[in-house]
């Protein structure tokens, strides 16, 4: 039964690749709904339905095969220019790509229905519509296809030199000695010769009339030229070599005979697709071109460039010739064998386009890894202390080279995990468009920083939050079409996802120029469930967090109320799981903007190391921006929690007294100045240690409640410490002040 | 043994008898001396190249009688070359010039 097993596993391979093909063409498909007519874009679908045929040819499903046969050769045409795509075909496309999806689900459950293959064909039908042939084949059955040809023939290179010079099925060699080459000791004779021991000369014409007159002409010098058709099984190559001799002293163009380029045409398609390869290499390794005549071709082809270069015409400019016209051009190689080559070269580049793209590796072994270079810091970190300690120059100078290397491999490491967010939000135009389909709405989806780069379990878990909030745009964020045009606003609603960097997090938005939220009704609901008293005095970004709550997100009582607060709740623990926070912005009647902020990496972070009494704490580096000395001693702590930084007031939490740590207190304490989204506030701590890579160790659960802390980590010294939640201390702070507001004022 | 050319003019016909080797290593001399033969004829209307005991030939060689058609074609003086020796009908019909030179081919007898 291990063959089985090995089915199996084979069978689950096909089906989650086929699954990301399937995911990859539907972002591309989905871009190109929206206009955008690019090329790439339509390689990416014709590649993802290339692939998913081979692969489920492997397998034998022959329904697939013959489905995504139909689909390809449709595609195909539409790269060709012959088809030209339309937002109606491209749905259709789409429409073909979900059939695809269905087809491949069926197998991944082991079922088959025969319901699909009606809907198949019936989408093949809707397809052969928009095929120009198809029309029309239907009123002229015939010449189209030899129409067509032509048409390719002609376009594909300038020049079209008729094919009858390889009409016959004979080698025809051109030879033209250099005037040297009798004084070099060869003679052409013996290169007839040569080759009449490896086939049959059929016909030589030898042109004569370069000969000059009786006064002018060195009987030394050869003045001969040759035109020879050439009988034999022979391979290319083998001519060639037969003119090795003399390659500098003999211009020497071979024509593979008229039977030999199916023979070519052939080898070209058997190609094997390992390693993607230029024309010339194409050509070269099925022996149809020699490598000195690739030499040559590419000599032609820079003195060409060269001279458009000279000429500086200013069409002209720039242009360089391609190999395969050169290689026509010169009689090198038939045209022919040309297109089939580059045909193969296409293909070749696809695969390898598709190769670069990814390896896959499980998940677990990246995790295993990364725990690994986790352990190499805290050793490393390790080692460098004790290099401290012993105070030995040479050790210091060579862990910190070590330091520095582990610092590069950490880095690395974490960026293996990093995706662009971008392939995240595409997958959004679906349900932006399944949303609007039965809406009287017209919505478009607008990505903006799709490079942004971000680990990928975070990548994953967004994706629910996310949902979410599109929904709710939909829902209840973009008005009405008519609603719209009564605010004056476009008809069109925007939303727009945009993802950028900002001190160690990213931050993710979600915008939308609908309705916004009515920040009264709000508070009115809240208030009826109870979330917050009637005389509670609420900012407006508190009033706005409260559409977070629990309270406020069943769908029936909010959608009559502002529009906010499906599943928001979900949002918000989502995204606390991945030490995230959220922000939302709203202006009533112009638009909302959620504004959602994660940790980068969820493992290993540039920390600060902070000592408070006889602990360490660890804060993110990215979030500090200055160290300043704390000289105010006379400052009564419990009353005054702010202090004057260059005239900004600064709330500071005193982490002794907010941990209770005890300990010596230290002479000069020091405060360092964290930023936690907008707000800075002010951490008083004992001692500044400097920098330090953290790796996080999650704390278990039964300190989920702890406030302040995120995390642990191991110092290099084995004890641990506790990793800041600044943003958690930054809303402290913030309470903090807030309530000694009235104290300053009186 | 290089080369040796003779020839005598007879009834308005010159007539030449190359024999030995016409290869590049006697080429320029046989040129000369050719040339020479043809410069200084007078009240001839045409040439004959006796072959036959041409046991050499290479495309320097060959190079010449061409030369030496057109030539004698500029001057409108007929040239035939006869009496091919195989050497020469070798080369002649490796190029396969026979057309060009015109002249009627005969296998010499083998000896």
């Amino acid at each position: 039964m291990q063959e089985d097993g090995w089915i199996d596993e084979s069978r689950q391979t096909f089906i989650t690749e086929s699954q990301d093909l399937l995911v990859e063409m539907e972002n591309a498909l989905s871009v190109m709904s929206e206009g955008e007519d690019d090329e790439e874009l339509l390689n990416a679908v014709f590649r993802a339905a290339h692939t998913i045929k081979g692969s489920s040819g492997l397998f034998g499903f022959d329904h697939i095969v013959n489905f995504t046969h139909q689909l390809e050769t449709f595609l195909d045409k539409m790269r060709n220019k012959e088809i030209t795509v339309t937002p109606h075909l491209v749905q259709l496309l789409l429409s073909c790509r979900d059939h695809l999806e269905a087809l491949v689900e069926e197998v991944a459950e082991g079922v088959t229905k025969t319901t699909l293959e009606d809907a198949g064909n019936t989408l093949l039908e809707g397809l052969a519509l928009f095929d120009p042939e198809t029309k029309k084949q239907a009123d002229n059955d015939d010449n189209d296809k030899g129409k067509l040809l032509n048409e390719r023939v002609e376009n594909s290179a300038s020049v079209t030199r008729s094919d009858s010079q390889v009409e016959t099925d004979d080698w025809l060699i051109y030879l033209k000695f250099s005037e040297n080459v009798l004084r070099n000791g060869m003679d052409p004779l013996s290169f007839l010769r040569y080759l009449q021991t490896i086939g049959t000369l059929v016909n030589v014409t030898t042109i004569l009339h370069n000969i000059p007159d009786a006064e002018h002409i060195d009987v030394e010098s050869c003045y001969l030229s040759f035109q020879i058709s050439f009988h034999g099984d022979v391979e290319k190559q083998m001519v060639e070599n037969a003119f090795e001799f003399v390659e500098d002293d003999c211009d020497v163009h071979i024509i593979a005979p008229h039977s030999k380029l199916k023979h070519y045409v052939a080898l070209i398609d058997n190609l094997s697709e390992d390693k993607e390869l230029r024309l010339g290499e194409i050509l070269l390794e099925v022996g149809l071109l020699t490598e000195k005549e690739l030499q040559h071709a590419l000599i032609l082809q820079e003195r060409s460039k060269q001279e458009h270069l000279d000429t500086k015409d200013e069409e002209e400019h720039g242009s360089v010739l391609p190999i395969g016209e050169i290689l026509i051009e010169e009689r090198i190689v038939p045209e022919e064998t040309v297109n089939s080559a580059l045909k193969k070269q296409q293909i070749l580049k696809e695969k390898k386009v598709q190769e670069n793209r990814s390896i896959r590796i499980d998940a677990g072994r990246l995790d295993d890894l990364i725990n690994l270079v986790g352990e190499l810091v805290i050793a490393g970190a390790g080692s460098s202390m004790l290099a401290q300690q012993i105070n030995n120059e040479a050790l210091i100078e060579s862990t910190s080279v070590v330091s520095r290397l582990i610092e590069e491999i950490r880095d690395t490491a974490l960026h293996l995990r990093m995706v662009p967010i971008g392939e995240t939000f595409r997958r959004f135009h679906r349900v932006v468009r399944e949303v609007t389909q039965n809406m009287d709405k017209s919505v478009e989806l607008l990505i903006e920083g799709a490079d942004t780069e971000l680990d990928k379990t975070v990548a994953e878990k967004i994706v629910d939050p996310l949902t979410h909030m599109i929904r709710n745009s939909l829902d209840h964020g973009i008005e009405e079409t008519p609603a719209r045009k009564k605010a004056e606003k476009r008809e069109t609603g925007q939303i727009i996802l945009n993802a950028f960097y900002d001190s160690g997090s990213i931050i993710i938005e979600v915008s939308d120029d609908g309705r916004g939220v009515d920040k009264e009704k709000v508070l009115a609901k809240a208030i009826q469930n109870g979330l917050v008293n009637s005389g509670q005095d609420l900012t407006d970004k508190e009033i706005l967090r409260l559409i977070l709550e629990p309270g406020l997100s069943t769908a029936a009582k909010v959608s009559d109320l502002s529009g906010r607060g499906v599943g928001m709740d979900v949002v918000k623990r989502n995204l606390e799981s991945l030490r995230g926070s959220v922000e939302i912005e709203s202006t009533l009647g112009e638009g909302t903007c959620i504004r959602m902020r994660l940790p980068l990496t969820l493992s290993i972070i540039d920390g600060f190391l902070l000592g408070v009494g006889n602990a360490t704490y660890v804060v993110p580096l990215d979030s500090v921006v200055e160290c300043i000395e704390y000289t105010d001693t006379s400052v009564d702590r419990s009353n005054a929690h702010y202090i004057n930084l260059r005239g900004e007031v600064l709330p500071f939490i005193c982490l002794r007294e907010f941990f209770a740590e005890e300990g010596g207190i230290s002479q000069r304490e020091n405060i360092i100045v964290v930023q936690g989204g907008e707000q800075k506030i002010g951490l008083v701590v004992d001692r500044l240690l400097g920098e330090f890579q953290t790796v996080i160790k999650p704390l278990s659960s039964i300190f989920s409640r702890l406030s302040g802390i995120s995390g642990s980590t191991i110092l290099g010294s084995g004890e641990v410490a506790m990793i800041l939640d600044v943003a958690a201390l930054v809303e402290q702070a913030g309470k903090v002040v807030q309530k000694e507001k009235p104290l300053y004022l009186h | 043994m290089d080369f040796e050319i003779s020839h005598r003019s007879q009834k308005g016909v010159c007539h030449i008898r190359i024999s030995g080797e016409m290869s590049i290593y006697t080429a320029l001399e046989l040129k000369n001396k050719l040339l020479d033969i043809f410069y200084h004829i007078t009240e001839v209307h045409s040439i004959e190249i006796n072959l036959s005991e041409v046991d050499e030939i290479d495309t320097a060689g060959f190079q010449i009688l061409v030369l030496m058609k057109n030539e004698t074609a500029r001057r409108h003086i007929a040239l035939h070359l006869v009496a091919h020796s195989n050497a020469v009908l070798e080369i002649f019909s490796l190029f396969n010039v026979e057309n060009f030179f015109g002249d009627p081919l005969v296998l010499p007898e083998t000896a």
